[in-house]
């Protein structure tokens, strides 16, 4: 480079593994902040994953605590609440997904279909707003509809005084409303950029062929967006194990007549962990949402493979 | 090759930034009360002052506001006492009371925390000792002063022991209370009403029902604080320092389940009348407001409330109280609620017990702690008592402190406030002690660790119904069946029927 001319890309020799290193040494220097950062960040904790199997006690540290079995384990599965955690946790996960999917790819395609720039960006902020507000705000804004006395929905739409918080039967669809009302506008304009990325001379094409609108969408819109559902339905199937915490302790405003809907397992493990101070109970409620988590992962990615080999994650 | 250099430059300082973020020692979260950058070298200068003294950091909760210049002022003047009478140093460390449970239990698990605050009330005590978190300070104090150690009653040492060791020392304070009700003066007024009329709950009901009718715009009845509809109740709660044992009242020693006791059941026939005519709040379980605000505000009539030695109508403006309505008296883990103790992993275990010692004898150290720097926290009045500097208050002071007495380990040490309706705090709370009435179970300690699964279910189930009961949201007649097939579902009749053998042991003893 420095006498000006530009060096030829180095073909690849059989340098062992420090001439490689050394070779191609400022690639591995650019490198050196992210591999330090996923060292960090993202493999030297998974050490922690031996507290699920330790009785912790502060005083030996991790690595001095005795071991104890799947003792931990059983802390999620020794109770009649069991079930109901699982349930709960599965059963909204599994809703959240299919509707949750539904709901952003349809107002994905909207978007799309609007002609004039300025609102279509207007509403764009629009959408996103709610995925940037926090939970115990949407906490609070759900009280303001909800509140017995003084609720809007109780005195502007309903009028009658009906006890929301103390009701579990509303509950499934309040907090799935919710949750799709607060994620949609992310989840939407991540497939809208897979739409805008559909190549146009498949709509030029479809109009000379005579489609109408709709078939233009059925026929082009929605096989261009299947890769990209495929792949965040995956993801999220990695994480049906998960539940987010704001949203089922906060917007419930922790109800306790409301628990047998709304408490799943990351909720259980909290108020055990407030209750017992029990880190390796913590750590084993983590790591079985995490293997069954990668189960699922692998499981629906091998269903794909059959299905549809060039969409498969991996 | 600039290009080069200036890449590889760039390459290194991301990489040095990522490493420097690795090494920040700060307690995370907890920035908004913690002098940080500026205490760290503040305390560094200190130390080269004072030469090899250790220094023991001190965990305190935060009630009130305060800012880092002020904690940095009391810090070091702190420190200058403590150099000059015990040979250490400490650093502190206030926390967001919040936070404070969390925070304290990841410093734990570092020699980062030596002297901490912990609340028995959140987690037990023989949680805090089975998880190896709190030192066993039995020795220390056994050979401490004997003015340390005529601090403290039996009682007292009793509440902070496991197994006849001891793990901590409680708060110097009053500890119980009495019921009352707390009402809006202004009706009071204006209806004629007598409240030390009011004794009990009928008498109460019989009230709320006229007000009601006089004014049915406001609440007659609210929760005390958010969805808890009083603090102190007829039936005893924590029995044997567990999270699951009752007994119907101070002398039964016959263990139940809350939801079938007597004074419980009655408790909420009272309440869940009260809501089915409209007297209670009908968002009374998911209430975020204190009852007295809205008494105060004139947004409700009547809030149920502890008291203790200050009457609350010095506290609540606007407000009277009615007579008693629950006689003082005190649960199982009301002495020892708020605690100081020593964490296992501290490196300096024996000047941690100086600082702790010294917190609850040296008069000059906590009042340098609790009310910081005489002049500029607070000032001494003509008659010799403590109160804001001129021009202050609770919202403007910079060390909060003055405003959270209740969170330091030993107030009865502090110079008397000028706000305050006693002379003297000491024979205040002494006088106080005579009243309370304590139950026929104090003392009698059941070892939950085996059961953490059990304690979990039960927490969540008590967590279901205790407070939608008592606020009235729902009839105990109708969910009792429901409660007692749940109860029997996670075990609880065979852990209570264990315990119950052996309390009539220790009681025999």
């Amino acid at each position: 480079m420095s006498n000006g001319k530009r060096r030829k890309a180095a073909p690849y020799k059989k340098n062992g593994f420090f001439g490689n290193l050394w070779g191609h040494r400022e690639l591995y220097l650019m490198m050196l902040p992210g591999i330090i950062y996923l060292l960090i960040n993202n493999y030297l904790p998974i050490g922690g994953l031996s507290l699920a199997f330790k009785k912790y006690d502060y005083s030996k540290g991790i690595l001095g605590s005795e071991w104890n079995g799947m003792s931990n384990f059983k802390f999620l599965f020794s109770t009649k609440d069991a079930m109901m955690i699982i349930r709960n946790t599965l059963g909204y996960n599994f809703v959240f997904i299919v509707f949750g999917t539904i709901f952003a790819v349809a107002v994905a395609i909207i978007l799309n279909e609007i002609r004039a720039n300025v609102p279509k960006k207007i509403y764009q902020v629009f959408i996103l707003i709610p995925y940037l507000v926090s939970m115990v705000v949407v906490s609070y804004i759900a009280f303001a509809f909800l509140s017995t006395d003084n609720g809007f929905i109780n005195n502007s739409i309903l009028h009658e005084r009906i006890n929301w918080y103390m009701t579990p039967k509303y509950w499934p669809f309040i907090l799935t409303f919710v949750n799709l009302w607060k994620s949609f506008g992310y989840n939407s304009i991540i497939y809208y950029a897979t739409v805008i990325g559909i190549d146009t001379s498949l709509y030029e094409a479809a109009v000379v062929d005579g489609t109408n609108r709709w078939q233009r969408i059925w026929n082009v819109t929605l096989p261009g967006l299947r890769p990209t559902i495929i792949t965040m339905t995956l993801l999220a199937v990695g994480r049906v194990f998960y539940s987010d915490f704001g949203l089922f302790y906060q917007v419930p405003m922790n109800s306790g007549m409301l628990y047998d809907v709304t408490t799943t397992i990351d909720v259980y493990v909290y108020k055990g962990l407030i209750i017992l101070n029990d880190v390796g109970r913590s750590a084993a409620a983590g790591f079985f949402q995490s293997v069954c988590g990668f189960i699922l992962v692998l499981t629906a990615n091998f269903v794909v493979t059959k299905v549809d080999k060039e969409n498969a994650l991996f | 090759m600039k290009r080069k250099i200036v890449t590889t430059l760039l390459c290194a300082a991301m990489t040095i930034g990522l490493l420097a973020g690795c090494g920040n020692s700060g307690d995370s979260g907890t920035a908004d009360t913690e002098a940080s950058a500026q205490e760290e070298e503040a305390t560094d200068t200190k130390a080269a002052d004072t030469g090899d003294m250790v220094t023991v950091s001190l965990y305190i909760p935060t009630l009130a506001p305060y800012t880092d210049e002020a904690i940095m002022e009391v810090q070091d003047a702190i420190n200058a006492h403590l150099a000059e009478n015990y040979g250490i140093q400490t650093k502190l460390v206030y926390i967001e009371i919040g936070n404070f449970d969390q925070s304290i239990n990841l410093a734990m698990t570092t020699d980062e925390l030596d002297v901490t605050c912990y609340f028995p009330e959140n987690t037990p005590l023989a949680t805090y000792v089975n998880n190896g978190q709190l030192l066993d300070i039995t020795d220390y104090f056994e050979n401490a002063s004997d003015e340390l150690k005529n601090t403290f009653t039996e009682a007292e040492i009793k509440a902070s022991s496991v197994n006849g060791r001891m793990y901590g020392l409680v708060r110097k304070y009053q500890y119980g209370g009495y019921e009352v009700a707390v009402l809006n003066k202004d009706i009071v007024e204006e209806m004629g009403i007598d409240p030390a009329g009011i004794t009990d709950m009928e008498s109460l009901g019989e009230v709320l029902y006229q007000v009601h009718e006089a004014h049915p715009d406001i609440y007659a009845l609210v929760p005390q604080s958010t969805n808890e509809m009083s603090w102190i109740q007829p039936w005893v709660k924590r029995v044997g320092l567990t999270s699951f044992a009752y007994t119907n009242d101070l002398d039964s020693t016959e263990i139940q389940s809350v939801f079938e006791t007597d004074t419980f059941k009655e408790f909420c026939g009272y309440t869940h009348q009260w809501y089915q005519d409209g007297l209670i709040m009908q968002d009374a379980i998911s209430n975020t407001q204190e009852g007295t605000s809205m008494v105060t505000a004139g947004a409700a009539f009547a809030t149920l409330h502890n008291a203790d030695v200050d009457p609350l109508e010095a506290l609540y403006p606007n407000t009277v109280s009615t007579g008693v309505i629950i006689p003082p008296q005190s649960a199982p883990s009301d002495i020892g609620n708020l605690q100081y103790g020593i964490s296992t992993n501290s490196a300096h275990p024996e000047e941690s017990f100086t600082l702790l010692s010294a917190l609850y004898t040296d008069a000059e150290l906590h009042t340098l702690l609790s009310f910081g720097i005489e002049g500029k926290h607070y000032v001494i009045d003509e008659d010799g008592r403590a109160d804001y500097p001129e021009g202050m208050t609770a919202e403007t002071e910079p060390y909060g402190g003055f405003a959270a007495t209740a969170t330091y380990p030993n107030y009865l040490l502090n110079p008397v406030k000028a706000s305050a309706t006693v002379d003297d705090y000491k024979a205040a709370v002494e006088e106080w002690s005579t009243k309370v009435k304590m139950p026929a179970v104090f003392g009698f300690y059941f070892d939950t660790s085996e059961y953490g699964d059990f304690v979990t279910a039960y927490k969540n189930l008590e967590e279901k119904y205790y407070e939608p009961l008592r606020t009235g949201s729902v009839g105990l007649d109708d969910v009792l069946p429901d409660i007692k097939s749940e109860l029997e579902a996670i075990g609880f009749y065979e852990v209570i029927e264990k315990m119950q053998g052996e309390l009539d042991a220790y009681l025999a003893k």
